[in-house]
């Protein structure tokens, strides 16, 4: 892979492009394919530097076919697909289908770090720091929450092109999983404070209005929302109108 | 179109593209996208408050492989919206009505959403033979048409839902006023609540570990801290 030898084409400039383009990755997310067109748009600056004009078409329409992975976390796949691919065309010997093997490998790897850390952790981690913000009255609660999530998310994506581009397969191994692992970990310990503190705000605003009541109401509905979280048998949003739906029933019913 | 009709149709296009098609940055979330139309409609409160409580029941869907997920990027626009508009016509001491029916609404459009995302998803699959028949003919610029064209449509779908379902959604909430304004009122002051603490419930799994015992420090934290709360109030 590290074949002084190897004449690289791909500039900066070239991954730079296919970070910006990264963020159209999804917009024609499909059953079918899924993000597949996406990453096909994402590396056309690498096609145009290592196909030129005439031969780019015919390039990207060796990646058009189903990928599917985390959407910020493909930031890696787009650096390996182009590693890969200008190493092929540095001449280095690869297999026909070393690129489509690859690509193959990275989308659920990547997706087994990416989705925990980002979906399971991060956005309900800055979420409820933005929330407990926003109950208190200040509107600094969603740019809490917005500065949070998309600090990370931009160094990912900007750097994922970049480490996966300079390390190629080698950038999923087990290193990057220990480690986010870790990461996990910590920012689910800080998310047990946190949502308790929540729940904590949520009561004491209702005591600090003299509703002991409402206080009672908040700690009853934790302990529906809790219980709900383990069946899942409803949609979230369902709950919610059936609670309010349970309200109104009482409140006509209870005059 | 009065000016905040016009920004919520606007924000639903926007908040719509970015939940899937374009940079997801989260805008889309029903606390960012609940307070900017909250600043649309002049009443940030309404957008922090019913923002937040339907940020928290959003954070139940994971938008894992090809799941479609609920429309809570529509569902944040829709319910400030819906909170707002009536925020300007019942009295201040009765806040909690238009957010307990703009909460309504906004959970409303989130289930009410997700064929429609479903749909836009069936129509990308479309574009998505077109551009690759284009491509293999040697046109490669059709995919980047094909994917500001996928965007585009993201956002025109989302506009016209957030619309669509902001003019059920009022016209309903002021049908409910009307008809037992009072029971709507009495429900307001103990649903509220309880949405919040389910909300939290919500919120707080998705946050702790699997493993018990990340519940029962929860559990210990919460008690430790409304022990804390008791001690100060006296």
């Amino acid at each position: 892979m590290s074949d002084p030898a190897v004449v690289r084409q791909v500039r900066t400039g070239d991954l730079w492009r296919v970070v910006a383009r990264s963020l159209l990755l999804q917009a024609l997310f499909n059953r079918e394919r899924m993000q597949g067109q996406g990453l096909a748009y994402a590396l056309r600056p690498v096609a145009r530097r290592l196909a030129g004009r005439e031969g780019e078409a015919g390039w990207l329409a060796r990646h058009l076919g189903c990928f599917n992975t985390h959407p910020v976390f493909a930031a890696y796949a787009l650096g390996v697909v182009a590693r890969l691919e200008d190493d092929r065309a540095g001449g280095v010997d690869l297999p026909e289908d070393a690129v489509a093997r690859a690509k193959s490998a990275l989308g659920p790897a990547l997706a087994a770090v990416g989705d925990p850390l980002f979906w399971s952790t991060l956005r309900p981690l800055a979420a409820v720091i933005g929330v407990l913000w926003a109950v208190q009255g200040s509107a600094y609660g969603p740019l809490v929450f917005w500065f949070l999530y998309n600090v990370p998310h931009a160094m990912v994506r900007t750097r994922g092109v970049f480490a996966g581009y300079g390390m190629g397969l080698a950038v999923a191994g087990e290193r990057m999983r220990i480690g986010l692992d870790r990461l996990r970990g910590a920012l689910r310990l800080i998310g047990v404070l946190v949502a308790a503190a929540l729940v904590d705000t949520l009561a004491g605003s209702q005591v600090a209005g003299g509703r002991w009541g409402g206080a009672l109401w908040v700690l009853g509905g934790l302990a529906v929302g809790l219980a709900w979280s383990e069946r899942r048998r409803v949609p979230a949003g369902a709950l919610g109108i059936a609670v309010i739906g349970v309200a109104l029933a009482w409140a006509t019913l209870a005059r | 179109m009065s000016p905040p009709l016009l920004l919520t149709g606007l924000l639903g296009g926007w908040l719509a593209a970015d939940a899937t098609a374009l940079a997801q940055v989260l805008v889309s979330q029903p606390l960012v996208g609940g307070a900017l139309t909250g600043l649309a409609w002049g009443d940030l409160p309404a957008g922090l408050r019913v923002g937040a409580l339907l940020q928290l029941f959003a954070l139940a869907g994971l938008p894992l492989g090809g799941r479609t997920p609920h429309d809570y990027a529509s569902a944040g626009v829709v319910g400030v919206a819906v909170a707002a508009a009536l925020g300007r016509s019942v009295p201040a001491p009765l806040y909690a009505t238009p957010a307990l029916l703009g909460v309504a609404a906004g959970l409303a459009a989130a289930l009410a959403g997700q064929p429609v995302i479903r749909w836009v998803r069936v129509r990308n699959e479309g574009l998505t033979r077109w551009a690759e028949a284009q491509v293999l003919a040697g046109r490669a610029g059709a995919l980047d048409a094909a994917q500001w064209l996928g965007v585009g449509h993201a956002a025109l779908v989302g506009a016209g839902f957030t619309l669509a379902a902001l003019a059920l959604g009022a016209t309903a909430a002021r049908w409910l006023l009307a008809y037992d304004g009072l029971a709507v009122q009495r429900a307001a002051v103990v649903a509220m609540p309880v949405l919040w603490g389910v909300g939290a419930g919500v919120a707080a799994r998705q946050l702790l570990p699997a493993a018990r015992g990340a519940l029962v420090l929860f559990v210990a934290v919460l008690v430790f801290l409304l022990a804390l709360r008791l001690a100060a109030s006296g």
